[in-house]
Formats: C-alpha cells, structure tokens, sequence
C-alpha cells in the first residue's frame, strides 16, 4: 500500500485502513486548482512595511498632520488615481517600475487589509497575519490550510519556500513545504564522486523504496525521502535555468530567478514563498531620503518585482499589508 | 551488561547514544547501576567545557575568538560539544527536555537586548561570564533533575523568561498575561483545567516580577537579574477556579506590596503539585523518553504521576522509575522514537566519529533539517514527531551524514580493515556500530549491491576508502536511524 504523508499525519497508524473523503467544498477548490495554470508567488515583506508610504493618501490633509516627519510630499509620490472613496493615491517614488506594470493594467492594489485592534506585539502580530485567525493565532497558516485541502496525491513540491526557515503562514497539518533557499543546495550529497556517487544515489532511492507495512513510522520516514530523491532533477532542472533578463546578485533577486526557472521548467510547483527583510525600521525608516533605509527597500521591491523579472513571471497582484508594525515606533 | 541492545536503547534515550569507549566503560555494569551512573551526576563536577579545542575532540570554530557565553552561535558549539562528550549525558537529555517544554527564543531577547545580552540570557555559565550571569540552559542544566516546584520558580524569576512572555510589562495598572497563561497552558497542568478568569488572576498574581539592569546600558557590561517591584504589584487578593492551598482555599489573600512576590510562589507551589501537572509531565516523559509511536500507557502515567507527587516532585526520582521501568525498556518501544535533528547529528557524531569536525558544520545542516538551538518556533516548541520530516529535512540528514562519512572516510577505513572480507561483514560492522536494528532484507540487499557496484569486491583500502565511507552515509541516512 502506498504510504503518503497526509494519511500518516492525519490518523497515524489507523490512517492505513480508511480512505481519505474530501468535504464537497474542499472538491470545488481542488477543481479549482486543477483547472487553473497560475503559479501564486507570494512576496512577503518582513518586519512590516509601512503602508502609507508604499501607498499614498497624498491628498489627505490627516495623513500629512500625523506624519509631520516621516510623510512623503505629495510631490513626489507617484499617481495610479483615486481609490473607491475617491481619495487621491500615489506609490513610493522608489516604486518606478511597480508603476509601470500598474499603468499596463497588470497590477491590483488593496488597501487597509488587516483586523481590527491589531495587536502591538511583534509575535502575536506576525502570528495573526500568519495564520489570518485574530482569535487562535496558534494553528496552521493560512496557505498551510489552503494546500492542506488539496486531494491526493499531493505533489511534494506543490509549495516552494525560498526562505530558510519555513513561514508560518506555509504550515500545513498534512502538506510540508520544502523550503529551498538555494536550488543548489536541494541535491542528493555522496562522500564519492563520480560512478560512485552515482551508485550511492541509486542506492539511497532503493532503501527508501522500502515500505514496511509492520512499521508505518518507518514507511512514513522512507516516504518522506523518497519523495525528496523524486524531485531532486526537478529542482536541480530550474539550476540550468538562465532567464530572459539579468537578475541582480542580491538575495531577492536570485530567489526570483528560481522562482522564474521554476514556472519556466513547469516543474508544478504552485505556490511560491519569497521573502525581503528589513521592514522593521523603527527610527531609521527616514522615508524620504533618497538613500535612506525605506527608501532603497521600495527600490529593491520595485526594481526586481517590476523590471526584472517582469517578462519572466508576471506579478499578478500585490497586496500590500496595514503598518501595525512601523507606527508602533515611528 | 550483556544486552547490548538494551544498553545501546538506553543511552540513546538517556543520553545521545554512545562512542565505543562509552559501551566498554558500561558494559560491566547491571542495567540498574548504569541506571545509577546516568541519574548520579553532580553539575558542579561534570563540566567538560575545559576540554573544549582540546585534540582528540570535537572541534569547533572561531569567529572573533571563541564567547560562547555572548555569540549564539558559539554557545551553540557549546553545547554540541557538551552533548558529544558529557560524562553526565542525562543533564544534557533533561536540559533539552526542559528547553522544549519552557520553550524560549534567543532572537527576541536579541532583538530586546541585543545579541550579546540575549546570549547571557540565553546560555552564559555565571562561573566564566564577566557579569555573572546564568543562562536559561544552564538553569536547566543545575537543576533539570531537581524538584520541579523549585525549577518553576527559578523559570518564573529567569530574566530569559521575563522578556520571553513580557513580564517586564506587567504590571499593576495593566496586568500583562502571557506567562500567567503559559504557565497554566504549557508549563503545568494544561489546557482545560482553567479558565480565563484564572489566566487574568494569574497575571495580577505575577504582577511586579521584572528585571533590574546591572553594568552600563549598550556596553559590554551590561546585564539583568530579576527584580521583585513591591510597588507594580497588584496587593488585591486574587480568586482562582483550582485550590491554591492544602486547605481548599482558592483564594490568594491581599498583601502588602512588599510581601507581594509570595503570592506567585503560593500559584507555582498549587500548580507544581496539581494531580493534571503530574499526569501531563508524566505523558511528556512517556513521549520524550518511551515512544512517540505509541500513545501514553495510562496505568504508567499514572504511576510516574504518582512517584512525582509522593516525590515532592523530584525529578530525579521520577527519572529513575522511568527508566526501570518495564515499558521503558520493553524492545516493543525500541526505535520508536522521531529523532530530533541535534539527537541525529549528536549521535552521528559519537557513532561514526568527531575527530577533525567542526561543531559549527552542525549548525547550518541542523537548521535545515529544522532545529536551531536556542531558536524554538515558538512557546509550543519544536513541532515533533512526523513533523520533523519534510522532504528538505530529509535531504538535510542524508547530507550531515554524507559531509559526515566523507569527513571521517580515513578514520572508517581503518576502522572497518579487519572487516574487509567480503560486503557482508562491511555492512554488519557498520550495522552494529551504528546501534541500528536488524536491517530489512531490501535494504540490506541494496547495501550488498552497493559494495559490489563498480567492480569484484577485494576488500581492498582502496575499496574500503570508497565503501565504508558511503555504507555510514547510506545507513546513517536510512529510514531506521531516524528513529532513537
């Protein structure tokens, strides 16, 4: 019998006898998934950006009243028009080459996402966000849950974190998402080269091949690295990807790249983590400066969302997310 | 003792597993003297730090020098190292289980603090920090086979803990609730035993309980020490759902300011004492030290629950009827644990050897495999079980014990010459050194296969070079040594 991940999580050993019945609303959603050949690539900006000055109200009087330092002028914000309460709104002036997808029509902005009485600590804030419950910010996270209602068989590489150390909002009770910061990095290590280690490859996938029906913990662990000796040339493929554009040699810019690679090779992969630090900037945000802190950060966002690697995956939608972090400081 | 099985379950369980100088140093014990040795360690006398950079040993690997008491990723190597050579593997087993069970963070104590004050927080030895603190390992490390009435106090008054679950906020004019809560609905008896007035209660109970700052604000000297504030403490009596006193009273009476800090001793001694905290620890230790594939037997939990309270809570007590007890040593829960990443990279290291490798080259593979020391997700702990083994994870562990073999492949070489006869009798030493379970015959066929690949099998150093190597790395990268 084959072994998967999300029978073993679910019901451990008793998984084994009973077979997996999606809820009809969960079936709409897989038909969905199916149906669809769009790749989510989720940008996240960590430390908590400041909206109001990624999206500017800059014909709001209030706006300029309580930002006496930190707002920008309405100078120098660049226009994309009016929201629906027909307030004025302008986009970082770093933020060039967002503006120029917004003008090619390819770019939604959504304001004031968020909760009510957001909360002024960094970790239950991060937690409420991740998990998108105010109430039990403790559960799984809110793509965790979408991939958890997906139907078998769950690809192993449904998801794609470029970061390290896997978000929160990725945690699933069945689906793991394996996190990949460095395409090179995901491969199938031998302490000999060559036909040698070769051989030590094709070993490793025979003893995992091995599923003992008497010892389903063991099963289940010998499941888990056969799935990873299964995508090791996927991943690896998305290495000999070399782009239509030049990336930067900066963090953001090479996860891109891969993430590009990724939807190029059509490995499957349907989801995708990226992720820039550095939003947590306290005092030092200094808004305005033209090099200052915030302002290279919109730069970086901008430059490699928008004109790098705009021919290679196009950015669909950019949420932008409430300041609770920054106002606490600033 | 001659069940070398059992022997080896127990220090894999009790400890890290074990070199083969440590399997002689037991083998002529009983199974209750090597119980004794295990339980019997004296932190004053077991410090090997001195060791550390010593030939012969586990190496480590220096930034700016080696401050293992202010760089994390020094205190990191720091107990890496303990764990591989501690004479008293128990203290380090039990500083584990602690750390998970009160679960806290360098990175917020760094983001607070800074990475150096964080670091003291976190893991200074007082003997060898220029301030004299105590880190929250190390607290663990003393008193982790203690009373666990007296190891909650010390956790409650734990600067590490103050800034962890915002006690440094609490005060009377705003009760701050988080480690009222955790110490309910984490570090005692659980969920479903309180209810939120209790978790409110519990706040004002604890209100006042802050840190003072020692040295110089953003110098080296700079330190903090838990500071008891009469004048932030809420005086009013607090009313709770539970008895707090061994006469039924729920009530911890209004008190002076001054005499305010009894009131949180009054909650810890109530909850350490509680039946459900008995039973929940017990479960724990039935999870951490019987079998995570099995769940709790509840006539055991009940008997270690019972061995805690009659005890006074001692866990050194406690620990001894744990480890003799039938279903501890039963070969039925044998290898029915997940291991942990740093159990699979520790005993990698004390099974296939150390000699030339750098604690530091753990670091990063065990952050892949999904455990930072220091570095829980969050007050939970780490995810266990199951959890550990994402496809990521996995790659993870076949490439420590790859870097590992390929490390040690002169070492292996030697060691496996007088074993070179045929695949077989490679495959068996190997097996055994590595405390493995009888290996299924597919598996242990595809090793066969292994050996042979490539041309006749002489057994000679050459091939030995080549196949020792990768018959540690394929095995220590097997489905079975996932499991302690």
């Amino acid at each position: 019998m084959k072994v998967t991940r999300r029978q073993f999580v679910k019901g451990g050993v008793t998984a084994f006898t009973v077979s997996f019945a999606a809820p009809a609303f969960l079936s709409d959603i897989a038909r969905a998934q199916g149906a669809s050949r769009r790749n989510l690539v989720v940008l996240y900006l960590s430390g908590g950006n400041d909206a109001l000055s990624t999206l500017i109200p800059y014909g709001d009087s209030f706006y300029y009243s309580r930002r006496p330092s930190i707002a920008v002028p309405a100078a120098n914000v660049l226009q994309v028009g009016t929201d629906a309460s027909g307030k004025v709104l302008g986009l970082h002036p770093r933020l060039t080459g967002l503006r120029q997808v917004f003008d090619q029509g390819r770019l939604a902005l959504i304001q004031r996402t968020g909760y009510t009485n957001s909360s002024r600590s960094h970790f239950l804030g991060t937690d409420i966000w991740s998990t998108a419950n105010p109430v039990n910010s403790s559960g799984t996270g809110w793509l965790g849950r979408y991939l958890d209602a997906l139907p078998d068989p769950v690809d192993p590489l449904v998801g794609w974190s470029t970061v390290r150390e896997l978000p929160h909002m990725l945690e699933g009770r069945e689906v793991s998402v394996p996190a990949i910061p460095s395409v090179s990095g995901y491969a199938f290590l031998s302490p000999n080269t060559g036909a040698e280690a070769a051989y030590s490859r094709a070993t490793m996938t025979s003893m995992a091949s091995h599923l003992p029906v008497d010892r389903p913990h063991v099963a289940f662990v010998n499941g888990t690295s056969q799935a990873a000796m299964a995508t090791l040339d996927r991943v690896a493929s998305v290495g000999t990807y070399t782009g239509t554009v030049t990336y930067a040699n900066n963090g953001l810019a090479q996860a891109l790249k891969a993430v590009a690679g990724a939807i190029a090779k059509g490995i499957g992969t349907k989801v995708f983590w990226v992720q820039l630090g550095g939003f947590d900037t306290h005092a030092a945000q200094n808004t305005n400066a033209a090099n200052a802190g915030y302002a290279n950060l919109m730069g970086t966002v901008g430059d490699s969302t928008a004109s790098k690697p705009r021919s290679d995956c196009s950015i669909r939608a950019i949420q932008f997310r409430r300041a609770w972090m920054s106002s606490m400081y600033s | 003792m001659s069940d070398w099985p059992l022997l080896d379950h127990l220090l894999r369980r009790a400890g890290f597993g074990a070199t083969p100088a440590e399997r002689d140093y037991y083998a002529s014990m009983s199974y209750n003297e090597v119980v004794e040795d295990l339980l019997a360690f004296d932190p004053a006398t077991t410090d090997i730090d001195h060791l550390i950079g010593t030939p012969g040993y586990l190496g480590f690997t220096a930034r700016n020098g080696f401050m293992p008491n202010t760089v994390i990723a020094d205190a990191r190597q720091r107990w890496i190292f303990r764990m591989v050579h501690s004479p008293a593997p128990l203290q380090e087993k039990m500083a584990l289980f602690w750390h998970h069970h009160f679960a806290t963070a360098y990175s917020k104590l760094a983001g607070t603090y800074g990475a150096s004050v964080g670091t003291r927080m976190m893991a200074a030895k007082p003997s060898e920090d220029t301030t004299g603190t105590r880190g929250q390992i190390e607290l663990f490390r003393q008193l982790g086979l203690g009373k666990f009435s007296d190891l909650l106090v010390e956790v409650a008054k734990d600067p590490a803990m103050i800034v962890w679950l915002d006690g440094r906020t609490n005060v009377r004019t705003a009760p701050q609730e988080n480690f009222g809560r955790e110490l309910m609905e984490l570090f005692t008896f659980g969920i479903g035993n309180y209810v939120e007035a209790d978790v409110y209660a519990a706040a004002r109970v604890f209100t006042g309980w802050n840190l003072a700052q020692g040295g110089t604000r953003n110098t080296t000297t700079e330190y903090y020490t838990f500071s008891y504030r009469a004048t932030q403490h809420d005086t009013a009596a607090k009313t709770f759902t539970f008895p707090i006193y061994s006469n039924g009273s729920k009530v911890i009476p209004a008190r002076s300011g001054d005499a305010g800090i009894q009131d949180g001793l009054d909650l810890i001694a109530a909850l350490a004492v509680h039946p459900e905290t008995a039973r929940r620890l017990s479960r724990r230790l039935w999870t951490w030290f019987v079998s995570e594939v099995e769940a709790p037997d509840e006539a055991w939990v009940e008997r270690i629950a019972g061995v805690y309270l009659s005890s006074g809570t001692d866990m050194r007590t406690v620990m001894r009827d744990v480890l003799r007890s039938s279903q501890f040593r039963s070969s039925r829960h044998h290898f029915h644990r997940y291991a942990w990443p740093v159990e699979y990279v520790v005993r990698s290291l004390k099974e296939i050897g150390h000699v030339g490798f750098s604690a530091n080259d753990t670091l990063t593979p065990m952050l892949n495999m999904g455990q930072q020391l220091f570095e829980p997700p969050d007050v939970n702990g780490w995810a266990l079980g199951p959890a550990w083994f994402s496809t990521g994870g996995m790659l993870a562990r076949m490439n420590f014990a790859a870097a590992l073999a390929t490390n040690q492949r002169f070492e292996l070489r030697t060691a496996s010459q007088p074993y070179r006869q045929s695949p077989q009798t490679l495959i068996d030493y190997a097996i055994a050194r590595l405390s493995l379970p009888d290996v299924p015959a597919p598996v242990y066929n595809a090793l066969v296969d292994y050996v042979r690949a490539g041309g006749t099998w002489t057994g000679s150093d050459t091939q030995l070079l080549t196949k020792a190597g990768g018959v540690f790395h394929l095995l220590t990268g097997s489905g079975e040594y996932q499991f302690v």
